[in-house]
């Protein structure tokens, strides 16, 4: 069951990745004013210690859930799956969006409509 | 009759104990049989409740454990199955039993007195003697549940008797520390802008004039007559001491507008958008008003009143409030320090028109005891709703944003923890606006307390010129601007 592990660089880049997306999260989710629990509450996780794990650079939000976190925090899932991007696989990113100017900033998304 | 044993109530959020942490590194070693190089983290939640994580090589999750209210759950994520089970034994064995792979071994029947559920048990009493001898606690393992215990027909026990028999020579691993306590630390760092190239602007006994054309950043109005010069290796002068800061930003690059001969108003802007601006006050009792420009207005000694005239996306207003007793105007873009003195923040009780206004500022240094204190700006009242902890106030700024703002307050290298307070605007019990107050705590705001207009009221000049402009305004208001 054993894998084939990553070169000690890329998994140095991966693991500094991680906590700058953990620090990302956090600070989204106290901007939004919820709680660990509270988050976890809102987008049906099982265990809420999951979320201080991922704000700790541990782990990846996963992909369907990313959705539900948007929402939960306030943001459009969109630009929040492409921050996430940046940070989970940022070759990926790269391909996708090198070039082209950050359309929308995650958390500065204006909702007039909400407000 | 046997000896009847007290009863221990679950333990309250605390962190893994050492006999926990003994388990679990037990754990790890099991899963690095398994999967070659992982690496097992410690945390804690912002409740207390205490998590351990297993990561490989490639810091994919394979098993994550935690104790919630007294209750221990599991996922282990090689097979995505969830656990949750009444004791870290049941824990380990659910990870366990899924990791290792059925060798074909011969099934034994569990027989308490058979010499290998003995065996067993003499481990596990070796291992809480051994760490009873540590001067460690063992209230966990004296509220081990037998039923939760692993079986000798459990096709784990193998693996945890080998293990628990190296438990007996912990001393290296307990030592190991919490990779997860020190991340949020230097969350700012790093992240300084560069900046443009020097250049400083001298101003003495400028005239304010109005802005002859204006922009969509409402500059308040603009300053003639500028004496603008390259930088030279000379200290730019200064009207206070305060202002010496902003020399050493000028050469490193900001524009620095120093004010001299002031006490009443001024009033840079040079229409280069995107500049950065220094103001410094004098040690008098200055009104400064900034640019729709990111400014950084050091406001020096004196009961000064600050406004940085807002800021564009991308940009906010450093501003500085000095000795005295100085009142603060604050946005979204603002990050203020009121310094010495009890400084009066003001906020805007308007109702927010989108997301990032609904964030009043940030103040890095707002100290109750000091006299600090928020008021409203011009009309209206709010009620706080809500108080939190935040680890980082700059960062949460960025957050609401969507701007790496931080970066931009190069006087502050650290994570400035403190408070967000959420405000209620329209009394339907709901947050509508927040502020996020580095040094502040939690008690320091009480859930339905007042936030009113009862700040001194400050003369503000009004500047305009010969046109059909309206200008009018009313006590409390913000300085009225034209262009």
């Amino acid at each position: 069951m054993s894998r084939t592990a990553m070169n000690p660089a890329k998994a140095a880049l991966t693991k500094s990745l991680r906590r700058e997306a953990g620090r990302w999260l956090k600070a989204a989710r106290e901007a939004a004013g919820l709680t660990q629990a509270e988050l976890a509450e809102k987008t049906g996780l099982r265990y809420y210690t999951f979320v201080s794990q991922v704000e700790n650079g541990l782990g990846r939000v996963p992909i369907e859930a990313q959705a539900v976190w948007a929402e939960s925090l306030g943001l459009d899932p969109g630009p929040f799956a492409r921050t996430l991007l940046r940070y989970y696989e940022p070759e990926l990113h790269r391909l996708l969006f090198d070039g082209l100017a950050e359309e929308v900033e995650p958390i500065a998304t204006e909702r007039a409509a909400q407000a | 009759m046997g000896e009847i044993l007290a009863f221990s109530p679950r333990p309250p959020a605390s962190d893994w104990s050492a006999n926990e942490r003994g388990l679990l590194m037990l754990l790890t070693q099991q899963l690095a049989a398994t999967y070659g190089e992982v690496d097992g983290v410690f945390g804690q939640t912002d409740s207390g409740d205490p998590w351990y994580v297993v990561t490989d090589a490639n810091q994919d999750v394979l098993v994550h454990i935690a104790r919630i209210d007294g209750q221990f759950v599991v996922h282990d994520a090689a097979v995505d199955m969830f656990h949750q089970v009444g004791s870290l034994w049941g824990a380990l064995r659910q990870v366990l039993t899924s990791n290792i792979d059925d060798q074909g071994g011969v099934v034994v029947a569990f027989n308490p007195s058979s010499r290998e559920a003995q065996s067993f048990l003499s481990l596990v009493i070796a291992v809480g003697l051994y760490l009873e001898l540590r001067g460690v606690e063992l209230g966990e393992a004296g509220r081990l549940n037998f039923e939760n215990l692993p079986r000798v027909d459990d096709p784990a026990i193998e693996g945890v008797a080998s293990k628990l028999i190296a438990a007996l020579n912990l001393e290296a691993d307990r030592t190991q520390d919490h990779p997860a306590a020190s991340v949020a630390a230097g969350a700012v760092s790093g992240q300084v802008a560069s900046a443009p190239p020097a250049k400083s602007v001298v101003v003495e006994g400028v005239a304010v004039e109005t802005l002859a054309q204006g922009h969509d950043g409402l500059a308040p109005v603009q300053v003639s007559h500028l004496a603008q010069a390259e930088a030279s290796p000379s200290p730019t002068p200064s009207a206070s001491p305060d202002s010496a800061p902003q020399a050493e930003e000028a050469r490193e690059g900001l524009y620095e507008l120093t004010i001299t001969g002031g006490g009443d108003i001024a009033a840079p802007g040079t229409g280069l958008t995107g500049a950065k601006y220094t103001m410094a006050g004098t040690s008098g009792d200055d009104v400064l008003v900034g640019t729709a420009e990111g400014d950084t207005i050091a406001a020096g000694a004196g009961d000064d009143y600050v406004d940085g005239g807002g800021a564009q996306k991308g940009q906010i207003d450093r501003i500085d409030g000095g000795a005295g007793d100085d009142r603060i105007v604050m946005n979204a873009r603002v990050v203020a320090s009121g310094s010495a003195g009890a400084d009066t923040f003001l906020i805007s009780a308007n109702e927010p028109t989108s997301k990032a206004e609904m964030l009043l500022g940030v103040v890095l240094d707002y100290s109750a005891a000091r006299g600090d204190h928020l008021a409203v700006l011009g009309r209206g009242q709010m009620t706080v709703v809500s108080t939190a902890t935040v680890s980082d106030v700059l960062a949460v700024q960025g957050a609401t944003l969507g701007e790496a703002t931080a970066s931009q307050v190069a006087d502050v290298n650290t994570a400035v923890a403190g408070t967000r307070v959420g405000f209620d605007l329209n009394g339907d019990g709901a947050e509508d606006v927040f502020i996020l107050l580095g040094g502040a705590t939690t008690s320091n705001f009480k859930i339905g307390a007042t936030i009113a207009n009862d700040h001194a009221e400050v003369k503000v000049p009004l500047v305009g010129q010969a046109s059909t402009a309206d200008i009018s305004g009313h006590a409390g208001d913000p300085p009225a601007t034209t262009h």
